[in-house]
């Protein structure tokens, strides 16, 4: 493997001819979005070989998380010969040619797929599992079935509103570890109700969060009324001041802001709540509308979408308030920051603040981090203050672990545990 | 019956090509499309994707270069398994599809028609109530319901000591991972054959010719299995299409419960996913199917009833 597989690699996925639907972590790379917006050759993407061994990359702008991202599979190095002799069959078994500790042994779509410990590797000395299987299960509950019945030794996620009975029967099996994923409504700040800053600072700050998360969540889940996740590198969240306060007196600010954008028990607002349908989007949903409408009088409707139309209502701006998340792209605030970045791709929101973006730019653009953090978390600060969101919680990551599974840990915010650190204790 | 044979496929081609196409125009209009993702695609990543699949043409254009390609046989690129062709997911998932709800149509059929049979004959019997209630149950208790119980049984309850289930709760392999969806499957078209059967075969029972055998002294053995039998399938292989098509391509709950990786698992993907390509041709499948098991249906008629001829 030299710097050339490297270049190859990503001068192939900016090329639009790929049509890659993933560019997010390539776009960092100097005149990637110009390649990918088709105005420059693939050629002209920042990478060069110094030597045999040695890369050179330069980036669009100062991206202190360039090395951490290198390790994502997206930037791996491909090897053309197989690209070119097999064309579209190049990623199948016995024709995929890779670096990694394992090799590919079977795919199949919906079945299985197999990797072997790969003799090559060059820590293969301190790689222990032989054989890794991966079995893709849609339904949660037939996973965490299949984990009881002995089948499998790890899950991906726990069924919704599961962990207490399964803490009581697995304990120290069911491992949970802070995301970096949130949870939040979108407010649509065109709206005609929702573009007065005093109504949606309002919807916030009644939502009692600890309730959501222990008694109708309950899987574990922190409560935020910040955008920023706290496993997220670059920035941190900032509390707003009603969080301390008792909830009587969020209540009565919260009505005063009401009642001075014009609303009142004679003329209520009302807010129409979009959803894709799952259990716990509905739940989530018949919750905040209580805390709305008991607190505020507010009168709320929901309305449930399949997944496709739904993500085309959000995008499209036709609703109202819309159930939204976001798992972060790659371990850095600006991940985050491009959900309230004007006309960004992530920005479902319609909000725009040229200072937040300014702020952005300039954190962005800064190398010393002290700076850059300070600068970035005045971004999410002024953004959040204008509440283009609702944040509610933190999603973690839950799963059943066998015990005997020695090397995971829960450390990686961006939830990546490669197998190669996992072995299985004699038991 | 070999003309009438021949005719009947041949008009399984317009049959055929009026369900893509229904499909089709469907397909098209229900909201949302294959690249409506979390974060919006670029535009100019978005127009190479749409140039790709062929996106770009007009929906006529597209639909003649659809059916040109199934012309070939080719059934197109999957929008979703990006790496996968229609063709190559098919070849996957049918052989599953088939081995669990292919060999449970048979198994049903004869279980169904043996205690439909049994239930008729022993009319009002402690057996003919066994079988109506076994039946009630099939029908009522959905396959949710039932495939909990079953693997509360055989992957929980039965445990060897490292903790591994009697059989296991789902996943795809050798015969242990078939027998629990089989078995789902089965109880379900058993209820409805039997029910089916027992009701044909009373109202048989009932008829001059049946009268008229049992005047000339016929045993009972031979009334019922030699003149009562034949006529009083015919309602159940009415019921065959439906059932086989119902278990190898529709198994949705069985294979979901179950995660196995058949036809069910690709026709909600390809749903959720607008994989045009991957739910047309998986349409295609299912009308080849459904023309070629009502074909054999309509034959075996022939065989069962001697008043039809073709």
């Amino acid at each position: 493997m030299t710097t050339a597989d490297f270049i190859y690699a990503w001068q192939r996925e900016v090329d639009p001819k790929t049509a890659s639907v993933y560019t997010i972590l390539i776009s960092f790379i100097k005149n990637a979005k110009a390649i990918l917006a088709g105005t420059l050759p693939p050629s002209k993407l920042g990478v060069r070989a110094l030597d045999a061994y040695t890369l050179e990359v330069k980036t669009e702008s100062p991206t202190p998380f360039l090395p951490q991202m290198m390790s994502n599979p997206v930037l791996a190095p491909v090897y053309r010969p197989v690209v070119e002799q097999y064309g579209n069959e190049w990623t199948k078994p016995g024709h995929l040619i890779g670096n990694g500790a394992f090799t590919l042994q079977y795919w199949s779509p919906n079945d299985k797929l197999v990797v072997v410990k790969n003799p090559l590797y060059w820590d293969a000395a301190n790689v222990v599992l032989n054989t890794v299987d991966w079995i893709p299960i849609d339904n949660n509950d037939t996973a965490t079935k299949q984990f009881e019945s002995g089948q499998l030794d790890m899950t991906y996620e726990l069924p919704p509103g599961s962990y207490a009975s399964l803490k009581a029967k697995y304990g120290n099996e069911v491992h949970i570890a802070p995301e970096s994923a949130n949870f939040y409504f979108a407010l649509n700040v065109a709206d005609p109700e929702l573009k007065d800053v005093r109504v949606r600072e309002a919807l916030s700050m009644v939502i009692d969060r600890d309730t959501l998360v222990k008694r109708i969540l309950g899987d574990g889940e922190l409560p935020s009324a910040d955008l920023m996740p706290i496993a997220v590198d670059g920035a941190r969240p900032t509390p707003r001041d009603w969080e301390s306060w008792p909830m009587d007196k969020r209540i009565a600010t919260a009505r005063q802001l009401l009642a001075a954008a014009g609303y009142s028990v004679e003329k209520p607002l009302t807010i129409r709540y979009s959803y894709n349908t799952t259990d716990i989007n509905k739940l989530v949903g018949l919750y905040i509308l209580s805390e709305w409408r008991n607190k505020l009088g507010v009168q709320g409707k929901m309305e449930n979408q399949e997944w496709k139309v739904f993500i085309q209502t959000r995008h499209d701006g036709t609703y109202q308030v819309a159930r939204d998340g976001w798992s972060g792209d790659y371990n850095d605030a600006t991940t985050y920051l491009d959900l309230v970045r004007c006309h960004s791709d992530a920005n479902d929101t319609r909000y725009c603040n040229p200072k937040v973006d300014a702020l952005i730019t300039q954190g962005s653009n800064e190398t010393d981090e002290a700076k850059r953090t300070a600068l970035l978390i005045q971004a999410d600060q002024l953004a959040m203050s204008e509440y283009p969101m609702v944040p509610l919680y933190q999603r973690v990551t839950a799963r059943l672990v066998r015990s005997y599974v020695g090397g995971y840990t829960d450390l990686d915010p961006m939830d990546r545990v490669p197998s190669q650190d996992l072995y299985i204790i004699k038991h | 019956m070999f003309a009438y044979t021949i005719r009947r496929l041949l008009f399984a081609v317009p049959t055929i090509l009026a369900v893509v196409t229904i499909c089709y125009v469907m397909v098209h209009m229900t909201p949302g499309g294959p690249f409506d993702l979390e974060r919006k695609l670029p535009p100019a990543v978005l127009a190479n994707l749409q140039a790709k699949y062929h996106l770009d043409e007009s929906p006529l254009q597209q639909y003649f270069y659809y059916l040109g390609r199934l012309l070939h046989g080719d059934l197109g690129a999957s929008f979703k398994y990006t790496d996968w062709t229609v063709n190559e997911l098919v070849a996957k998932a049918l052989p599953v599809s088939l081995a669990v709800g292919g060999l449970s149509v048979p198994i049903s059929m004869v279980i169904g028609i043996a205690i439909g049979t049994v239930a008729a004959v022993r009319r009002n019997s402690a057996v003919d109530y066994l079988v109506s209630a076994l039946g009630n149950v099939g029908n009522a208790v959905p396959s949710f319901v039932r495939g909990a119980v079953v693997f509360l049984v055989f992957a929980l309850l039965l445990q060897d000591s490292h903790g591994v289930g009697l059989l296991p709760a789902g996943g795809w392999g050798g015969w242990r991972f078939r027998v629990l969806p089989i078995t789902l499957l089965t109880i379900v078209n058993v209820a409805t054959i039997s029910r089916v059967m027992r009701g044909s075969l009373l109202e048989v029972l009932t008829s001059s010719f049946i009268r008229t055998a049992r005047a000339k002294g016929l045993p009972e053995r031979t009334v019922i299995l030699r003149h009562a039998m034949r006529p009083a399938l015919m309602p159940v292989l009415s019921l065959f299409t439906s059932i086989a098509l119902s278990s190898i391509t529709a198994a949705i709950v069985t294979e979901t419960v179950f995660s196995l990786p058949g036809l069910g698992q690709l026709i909600i993907n390809g749903a959720i996913n607008r994989d045009y390509t991957l739910v047309l041709g998986l349409v295609v499948l299912v009308t080849a199917i459904a023309v070629l098991f009502n074909l054999i249906v309509d034959l075996l008629y022939a065989v069962v009833d001697p008043r039809i001829r073709y």
